[in-house]
């Protein structure tokens, strides 16, 4: 299994490379550049143009992308031209916020799901099981967008019972037990909005899981046994029916930590989703290369952790 | 040679007489929609709504229901404007009508566009398999491992001649790698059964192959995952254009009049102007996905009811 892993980190390599190939070209075609924001407005043309010289503007694109990776090899992915702050620490910044909102918003999904998924299977064709498939429908014909503006609409603005958006009141001092409190109770209203999405996929699975092991040959060996019903579901049908679910993490921390920027958008939360959008339209070309680099760097290490998961809950799995 | 083809042909295409045909797909889907009363009321309200929107859509202009009007700002609903004005006077309801419209061309061409391409790159890979395979596959696995809303939005961000049509292409450009896995997974396991085989001996060219006698085999899956995408790709465009990275300013969009709501003002008091078009966007992917299970169901024997 290491070979297997340390194979398919390898393959990471040339795959970041075209990446960042790709990504470079693309900021270099795009409008203006570094110093259209740096320099106070009264400096002369002329010598804009000398600076630009210096700094290697009209460089062949192969020495500025050569350049570039030097830099990054070092840690140094440039510098943002909006916060004048080095990439690396602006988005350290807002990691942290995506991290815990991510890590919230799993929280309610597999929540949610794994209690909806077992009864849905349990009680299937009842009216649980059909309120709860029409749950699903509901959730997946909803874009992100409306069900987190109809909630910031309903919960935030009508009953007061959320903040509308942000990830902290100011009037708090960083590190005190107040400060993290406020900071929870903003995240609540995004996590629920995203949890309550994204737990679909669970529910489905876990549902078709457990309809399916119901007339598997174990299952029908216990019961002629003389297995009673509810031991047959909670020994031998639920413990079935979860291991795979656990797998399905990795996934859904490269899907969280990336897909997460409807969510921060409408809920002006300072994640990296919104960094991102700031930054595109400031053109901070820095930090969205970086950005996306990122994101594109954790869904493959996501996936790569579903599959080492999915082998150590199920031994019949082998990656080949 | 010509002769064997028509030969060929003559056993795949026709049923002996006297035994009765299989249903077609089309009457499994119909037989599948009169048992799914949800699939049924579906099928109504999306078929109500596209007259409603697309007939609406064919009386007013865009650059009328465009057109700043200072007198008419932010109107409550009234007699005269059903669904009240926005911040610049502009009448809501052929906002909406248009903008649904819009919305809904998009996906539809983006869904379709998608398609094609992956049934040709899905067909191609599965069928010839082998190097042309493993090719395919390195270029599907690099574009799943990009950030597509990330891309998306910086491509829009870059176009120069920034429109409708490079506004699909590029998100075509991710859309098509889901119905090429699909199509892919599908025709490698029609190439490995008898009627493929027989055929190739026969000496049936590959393109026939591929697309008339693989193709129609795998075509209700298709259809389905298709299906299912449209209503995807709504929410995709709309939630672009909502961020400002969808159509371009001036094309009334769903996801425009969502917008709206980005103002606390208009989402406090003036919930007309960005309600309706999210109640609209999100009937609209209700209906089309109860519709898609229906279609799944009939594409599939061991869930179609009974």
């Amino acid at each position: 299994m290491w070979k297997t892993i340390v194979k398919r980190v390898l393959i990471l390599v040339p795959q970041v490379i075209i990446l960042s190939l790709l990504i470079f070209l693309l900021a270099n075609f795009m409008p203006g550049d570094a110093l259209t924001g740096k320099i106070d407005p009264g400096v002369s043309p002329a010598r804009l143009e000398e600076l630009r010289r210096q700094w290697g503007y009209y460089d062949p694109w192969y020495v500025k992308y050569g350049r570039w990776v030097q830099n990054a090899l070092q840690g140094d992915l440039g510098e943002s031209t909006a916060y004048k702050l080095p990439v690396l620490q602006l988005i350290g910044q807002r990691a942290g916020n995506t991290f815990w909102l991510a890590l919230m918003t799993m929280a309610i999904s597999y929540g949610i799901g794994i209690l909806l998924g077992i009864i849905a299977g349990r009680y299937q064709n009842k009216p649980a099981d059909k309120a709860i498939v029409f749950y699903t429908f509901v959730a997946l014909a909803m874009p992100t967008v409306v069900f987190s503006l109809i909630n910031i609409f309903v919960f935030a603005f009508k009953l007061h019972w959320f903040p509308m958006g942000g990830s902290v009141d100011v009037v708090y001092t960083v590190g005190t037990l107040p400060y993290y409190r406020d900071k929870l109770y903003h995240m609540i209203l995004p996590a629920l909005t995203g949890g309550l999405l994204y737990t679909i996929g669970t529910i489905q699975f876990l549902r078709n899981e457990i309809i399916d092991y119901k007339n598997s040959d174990f299952v029908v060996t216990a019961r002629s046994k003389g297995v009673p019903e509810k031991k047959i579901f909670s020994r031998h049908i639920f413990r079935n029916a979860l291991l795979p679910v656990a797998s399905f993490m990795g996934y859904d921390i490269a899907f969280l930590l990336g897909g997460s920027i409807f969510i921060e958008y409408v809920f002006s939360y300072p994640g990296m989703g919104r960094l991102f959008i700031e930054s595109i339209l400031r053109r901070d070309y820095a930090v969205v290369n970086a950005l996306i680099i990122l994101f594109a760097v954790l869904t493959v290490l996501g996936t790569l952790l579903s599959d080492i998961i999915m082998t150590v809950v199920d031994p019949r799995i082998r990656i080949k | 040679m010509e002769k064997k083809k028509e030969k060929s042909s003559d056993n795949v295409h026709s049923a002996p007489a006297g035994l009765s045909q299989p249903p077609s797909f089309l009457e499994l889907v119909g037989k599948e929609l009169m048992q799914d009363r949800f699939a049924l009321i579906s099928l109504h309200t999306l078929i109500a709504i596209l007259i409603i929107v697309f007939l609406g859509a064919a009386f007013v202009s865009t650059p009328d229901s465009m057109k700043i009007n200072l007198a008419k700002l932010n109107n409550a609903p009234s007699a005269q404007y059903l669904l009240g004005t926005d911040a610049s006077g502009r009448d809501m309801v052929p906002q909406l009508l248009l903008g649904a419209r819009n919305s809904f061309l998009i996906a539809f061409g983006v869904t379709l566009l998608g398609g094609m391409v992956g049934i040709l790159v899905g067909l191609c890979a599965g069928f010839y398999g082998g190097k042309v395979d493993h090719a395919i596959m390195r270029v599907l696995d690099f574009i799943s491992m990009l950030p597509r809303l990330m891309f998306i939005i910086v491509l829009v961000s870059l176009i120069p001649n920034y429109n409708v049509t490079t506004f699909i292409l590029i998100i075509t450009l991710f859309s098509w790698i889901g119905d090429a896995r699909l199509v892919r997974a599908k025709t490698l396991q029609q190439g490995s059964l008898d009627y493929v085989q027989a055929s190739k001996t026969l000496g049936t060219s590959n393109i026939i192959i591929m697309f008339r006698e693989v193709l129609p085999n795998i075509s209700s899956l298709i259809i389905v995952n298709l299906t299912l995408n449209l209503a995807g790709n709504m929410g995709l465009e709309t939630g672009l254009t909502f961020l400002g990275f969808g159509l371009p300013f001036d094309t009334p969009s769903l996801g425009t009049l969502i917008g709206y709501a980005a103002i606390p003002e208009n989402m406090q008091r003036r919930w007309w102007q960005w309600l309706p078009a999210s109640l609209l966007i999100f009937v609209m992917m209700l209906c089309i996905n109860f519709l898609g299970q229906a279609i799944k169901r009939a594409a599939d024997s061991k869930q179609r009811a009974a």
